[in-house]
């Protein structure tokens, strides 16, 4: 069906045969546990689960056969963007921060925390290409991260099922698949290279019946709450004070409202 | 073993590949939207998405090119005992069945009202085993859900990962050959080979303890996004329904020991 996995079992029994130590595997089920606490009900564009995204994220980071803490932060990539932590805030904090450190480990959490920080667009990715050199080992596997959730998206033609998602899938890989490729061949990595290359061919070629298109447009992710559940009180509030407050003339004072 | 599809995208895929039409591709569609609903935040106990677990059964079904309604009705057949509607009763009622019937149609809601009346327990796999012959459609249509449902169970060494590989070894040896026999009786020898290949597979496979899930869960367990917590009422409700069977339950224990006591005074 795939040669990635798409579930923690699949990634699990990947990494065995791959020849991951006990260790190793350790610290990527740490990882797999933290995922599906700050993920769960959360699914992207295609209907997909976050967590399905993640795990296939980290599959193709264990068959190029990185080094486990590179697979685990795939696993948790994107926890400062879609994480649902309960503190009602957004992005990147101080005591977020801690609590990814508590359950994965420093070295895991330093390529999480750098992953935001790459920014991937196309102004950025010829840039990017341009300058690997002086990068240092953790920023050259975090952008190895950033190719991986490339490839795993366009690879399920995440971008294709929702209506005029096709159009502008399309146009990046047009303008930018090429400077991806380049970027993993460069980094070391041509099998990588290979299959990315791969999926832009097939992604320019894919077509979607329109029976299948998400009649609502929405590129980002989105969260789906078990019906017997409502949002807490103290993070709803906070949500409506960031919101108003980012609306107005005191959108500065944001940083300053405490976590719940 | 077989890799089956584990995700919506997959399960799109693979209906394209095997030629169902685009009409059965929005109705299994409409099918994975009501899933998502029902099983958002659920897990199994090997730390794997409930969803996925659907998705696989589906697949499964697919694979053997069953009508469309019954892969739909794989998609949710866990609906009526696993599926969160948002009330207080956790079991099959009038309104969830209107609520499904609306979404994904009355044949598709026929076979997953029929899986979830279908007993499956030691008293009731033999007796479905002899009478495989007997079963009306939809009948069939549930026992063939279920088989599928009793095989994506067994996939990628999933048992291992939630330390009942004992259990599976005793499951194995009561009802597989069971279950060989109602796939063969439903016309499907295929699933029985496959039944066969994975469960034994399953049964001597190795998962090394770090990679196993610390869950502990017996059974499938929800992992509610921690921004969001139970409605009062819901939880309330539930805590009282909970109440009366544990009152009844104990009721019940009582009058037994008394009609215990008279027997032995008599």
């Amino acid at each position: 069906m795939d040669r990635y996995a798409q579930t923690n079992l699949q990634l699990f029994n990947q990494l065995s045969r791959e020849g991951y130590s006990n260790f190793d595997l350790a610290c990527i089920r740490n990882a797999y546990e933290l995922a599906i606490r700050l993920f769960t009900g959360y699914y992207i564009a295609s209907g997909r689960t976050e967590i399905a995204h993640t795990v296939g994220a980290a599959s193709i980071l264990g068959s190029l056969r990185l080094p486990a803490p590179v697979v685990a932060s795939g696993l948790i990539h994107n926890v400062y963007g879609n994480g649902d932590f309960g503190d009602g805030g957004y992005g990147v904090a101080a005591a977020r921060r801690e609590q990814v450190r508590n359950a994965v480990g420093k070295d895991v959490e330093e390529y999480v925390y750098r992953f935001p920080a790459l920014k991937w667009n196309a102004k950025t990715i010829s840039a990017i290409r341009d300058s690997l050199d002086p990068l240092g080992e953790i920023d050259r596997h975090v952008l190895l991260i950033r190719l991986a959730d490339q490839l795993d998206h366009h690879r399920s033609l995440g971008g294709f099922y929702y209506h005029g998602g096709v159009e502008s899938c399309r146009e990046h890989i047009t303008r930018n698949g090429h400077l991806t490729v380049e970027t993993a061949e460069n980094l070391g990595f041509p099998a990588l290279a290979a299959e990315l290359a791969r999926v832009s061919r097939e992604t320019l070629l894919a077509e979607i019946p329109v029976e299948l298109l998400d009649p609502i447009a929405r590129a980002r992710s989105r969260i789906i709450v078990p019906r017997s559940y409502r949002r807490r009180l103290p993070v709803a509030l906070r949500q409506k004070l960031i919101r108003r407050l980012r609306a107005s003339r005191f959108a500065s004072l944001v940083g300053r409202i405490p976590c719940v | 073993m077989v890799s089956y599809a584990q995700t919506n995208v997959q399960l799109f895929d693979q209906l394209r590949r095997e030629g169902y039409s685009n009409e059965e591709i929005a109705c299994v569609r409409n099918a994975y939207e009501v899933a998502m609903r029902l099983f958002t935040g659920l897990f199994l106990p090997s730390g794997k998405p409930f969803l996925d677990h659907l998705v696989g059964t589906a697949s499964i079904l697919v694979a053997l090119r069953a009508a469309v309604e019954v892969v739909a009705a794989g998609l949710i057949h866990a609906a009526y005992f696993r599926g969160d509607f948002g009330s207080i009763r956790t079991t099959i009622s009038k309104a969830k069945r209107e609520e499904i019937k609306n979404s994904v149609g009355a044949k598709v809601e026929e076979v997953v009202a029929g899986y979830d009346a279908m007993d499956w327990n030691s008293k009731s796999i033999p007796a479905l085993r002899d009478n495989v012959d007997k079963l009306d459609r939809i009948d069939r249509y549930v026992l063939l859900i279920q088989l599928a449902n009793e095989l994506e169970h067994r996939m990628d060494f999933a048992d291992l990962y939630s330390d009942s590989a004992e259990r599976l070894q005793r499951y194995t040896e009561r009802y597989l050959p069971s279950m060989i026999d109602m796939a063969h009786g439903l016309g499907f020898p295929s699933l029985a080979a496959e039944l066969a290949q994975t469960f034994r597979e399953a049964a001597s496979g190795e998962i090394p303890i770090e990679a196993r899930s610390r869950s502990n869960q017996p059974r499938s367990y929800l992992i509610p996004p921690n921004s969001y917590c139970m409605r009062r009422w819901i939880s309330v409700g539930q805590e009282c329904v909970s109440g009366v069977h544990r009152l009844r339950a104990a009721l019940r224990l009582r009058t037994r020991f008394r009609r215990f006591v008279d027997r032995f005074a008599h």
